[in-house]
């Protein structure tokens, strides 16, 4: 084959950009950390970046809701648990109260402490967490009960926030008012309107100043203790769905863990076979650039006199 | 007998040769680096021969030389080595055009990335979920209704965009379409030329190197079929447009009407090739946008503002307006009061009603995974669509690529058959550097016999 000096320029110059053009592209990904940056670098790894972002932003999103709704149930079970140690209270002074060696003094100077006590748990009962009441059912932004124990919350499958924990598994994150002081196992002596609870504990208070004792450690006692059995298990149920989020969240982020790995192993680059390759192709460079150099310089011209 | 100065004449011829020979060379070395130059070669012959009979042979002539003769200078080429580099060429015009339109357009998309459309959606679907849980807390109405913008601005600007390429391929193939008439016009005046030349019998070799350049330049951009008529000048097809037909431009090519069926190869294919696939990926784009627009308004029509009211056939009821990527917009109404995004799936005529309940906005949220389009979902949809590109887009980078080492292959070949070897020039050059003194010296022997011949002779 005969070969020109155009040939040689042609040569040196399409072989050295070609050379400068993988430099390029390794130089690209060494300094992106990604393997590719757009599709046509390898359209099946772009795919499955791409799904995997979507999955792993969807799979965020559920573990933001489980954080969430486990923060939710925490500020209802320490609710739940200061009732638990009000009822207690209660119970206490009824117990005491029913004591026939009382005067109707010291009977009424524990009414006193009913009353309250009642004020607390009212308060307990308006417990809000991030702004937000959560025994008011989806009214939300409605404080729940007034100082006569009135409920203005809402209940039943409308009164319940369901939120999504994970793809198309969605819980009640909230129990209502109507959950925890209102059972119907539960029967005050004299219903008012306002809820059960209330109302039992005005029984005592009734019972306290009317010196009662038959009622104080006969259907008020038994009627705080069913109180008490309510709240146990509302709380029991609580922590029991708690309980299931923090594995699930484990889980999730366990599942978050390996999709990374996943997505890692798919577009991070390997930074000792990147140099690797770099310095190997930059060695290809510089001799394609010495040899060019060497022979494009000489000709006959060079030596004939 | 023949003449006395015989001799000189055949050194004489034999100066001239050596001289056309060094110009031939010098015009060589001269174009080494021209594009398009075929190297040429002056064809040396020995003139005719002097018959003179002698005594030694009586009957048959005795034959003298009579020194040499350039019987022509041609170019050296192949000219079947030429259709190939043209067909190869326009195929790789063709795959270029495209390779370069759809890298452009993955630009657009920017995908896979942190602010691409992709995000933008899981934005979006975020921003519902986090609705579902906080449905009677504004900031968080107002956060889903930025990104809901935001994601509707990124589809009106990446349409936008497909569209400004659509009309940047579109003005390149004016500009292509006249640039092919223009240099059909060209090798038509070039024809006229060539005619003359050839007529009075001569090589038009430098004529021929610029009608053959033309011819390569033309077959970037287009395929065409080239018919050498007797006269020297030639004929150019495409499909059945006769470009240039000897000294006339009968046909040319126009933008608007052109026939892809005849226009089937080089850069203007491959920008209507792009230009098809750019459709395709418009209308999957406004595909997808279309079925969103139309799944969330659906669900969005039926639920309930955050004080209970229903926001149908209110101005409140659709969450998008539009109806594809270039004209998707959040519903201004409700831009204007985020209050009335029906986040609630129950009325305020309802006594259960209350105003943290985002069941309809956790149903929006959940069309993320639903199958809604073609039977997937949007994320797989738009991921499709991204794939697709991709998968494409490295298939013309591949073919350009190939098709460029062949193209390199076929001209390395043209190159070393019609290029100029400095090397080979020099030598050609001291060859007939030689020969010159070498007539020359004839010459002087020649003259130095004659004078003793004319001058010394005693008479």
């Amino acid at each position: 084959m005969r070969v020109t000096n155009k040939m040689i320029a042609n040569t040196v110059l399409y072989n050295l950009s070609a050379n400068l053009k993988r430099m390029q592209k390794l130089q690209d990904q060494m300094s992106t950390g990604n393997v590719i940056s757009k599709p046509s670098d390898d359209p099946v790894i772009a795919t499955r970046v791409l799904t995997l972002n979507s999955v792993m932003s969807q799979h965020d999103q559920y573990y933001t809701n489980m954080d969430d709704a486990i923060g939710w149930m925490e500020a209802a079970d320490a609710a739940l648990d200061s009732l638990c140690d009000a009822l207690d209270l209660a119970k206490e002074k009824a117990v005491y109260g029913a004591n026939d060696t009382l005067s109707q003094t010291d009977r009424d100077a524990i009414a006193e402490e009913i009353e309250q006590l009642t004020g607390n748990i009212i308060q307990i009962a308006n417990t809000s967490f991030g702004g937000r009441y959560i025994f008011s059912g989806t009214k939300t932004n409605t404080t729940p009960y007034d100082d006569n124990g009135n409920y203005y919350g809402n209940s039943g499958v409308d009164g319940k926030l369901y939120w999504e924990v994970s793809q198309g598994v969605t819980i009640a994150i909230n129990v209502d008012g109507d959950e925890v002081f209102n059972p119907s196992t539960v029967s005050p002596i004299t219903p008012d309107g306002s809820h059960t609870f209330f109302n039992v504990l005005h029984d005592l208070q009734t019972a306290l100043r009317n010196s009662d004792s038959d009622s104080l450690s006969g259907v008020i006692l038994s009627n705080l203790d069913k109180l008490k059995d309510n709240v146990l298990n509302v709380r029991a149920a609580v922590g029991a769905k708690c309980q299931r989020l923090e594995m699930a969240q484990k889980q999730s982020a366990n599942e978050t863990t390996n999709y990374e790995e996943l997505l890692s192993k798919l577009n991070d680059v390997d930074i000792a076979v990147i140099y690797t390759d770099f310095k190997m192709q930059e060695t290809v460079y510089r001799s394609a650039l010495n040899a060019g150099a060497n022979i494009m310089q000489y000709s006959l011209l060079d030596f004939l006199k | 007998m023949y003449s006395t100065f015989l001799g000189l004449e055949t050194a004489r011829r034999g100066l001239a040769t050596a001289r056309v020979g060094m110009d031939v060379t010098g015009h060589n070395v001269a174009n080494a680096n021209t594009t398009g130059y075929t190297r040429q070669r002056a064809n040396q012959v020995a003139s005719d021969p002097y018959t003179m009979p002698s005594m030694g042979k009586p009957v048959i002539a005795l034959q003298l030389g009579t020194g040499v003769l350039v019987s022509e200078i041609r170019r050296v080429r192949d000219n079947f080595l030429d259709g190939q580099i043209r067909t190869e060429t326009s195929k790789l015009g063709y795959w270029q055009a495209q390779s370069d339109a759809l890298s452009e357009i993955e630009t657009v998309f920017s995908e896979p990335s942190d602010d691409g459309l992709s995000a933008l959606l899981e934005n979006f679907w975020s921003s519902w979920q986090e609705l579902s849980k906080n449905a009677e807390s504004t900031p968080i109405r107002t956060a889903l209704l930025q990104n809901a913008i935001s994601l509707a601005n990124g589809f009106n600007h990446t349409y936008s965009q497909l569209e400004t390429i659509k009309g940047d391929l579109n003005q390149l193939t004016e500009i292509y379409v006249d640039d092919i008439n223009s240099k059909a016009r060209q090798i038509e005046d070039l024809n006229k030329q060539i005619i003359l030349i050839t007529a009075a019998g001569d090589q038009p070799n430098d004529l021929l190197d610029k009608r053959d350049l033309l011819l390569d330049e033309m077959a970037e951009l287009t395929n065409f079929t080239v018919t050498n008529l007797e006269d020297g000048s030639i004929q150019v097809q495409v499909g059945s447009l006769t470009l240039v037909d000897g000294a006339s431009c009968p046909d040319q090519l126009d933008a608007s009407s052109l026939d892809w069926t005849e226009v089937t190869s080089g850069a203007l294919a491959g920008i209507n090739q792009a230009l098809n696939k750019l459709q395709g990926y418009e209308d999957s784009l406004n595909n997808l946008v279309g079925e969103l627009i139309n799944q969330v308004n659906t669900l969005h029509s039926s639920g309930y503002d955050v004080d209970g009211n229903a926001v149908s056939g209110t101005d409140y009821e659709m969450f998008f307006t539009g109806s594809n990527a270039s004209d998707i917009k959040v519903n201004s109404y409700i831009e204007g009061d985020v209050t009335k995004i029906a986040a609630s799936s129950i009325g305020n005529t309802d006594p259960n009603w209350g105003p943290a309940n985002g069941n309809n906005a956790l149903l929006i949220a959940q069309l993320q995974y639903a199958t809604t389009i073609d039977g997937t979902t949007f994320d797989n949809y738009f991921n499709n669509l991204i794939t697709k590109l991709g998968v494409e887009s490295q298939e013309g980078e591949r073919m350009t690529e190939n098709q460029q080492v062949l193209v390199n292959q076929l001209t390395s070949r043209r190159e070393s058959i019609s290029g100029v070897s400095l090397d080979e020039e020099m030598t050609n050059l001291i060859q007939y550097q030689y020969a010159y003194q070498g007539a020359a010296r004839v010459v002087t022997v020649l003259d130095s016999l004659l004078d003793t011949l004319i001058n010394r002779m005693a008479v």
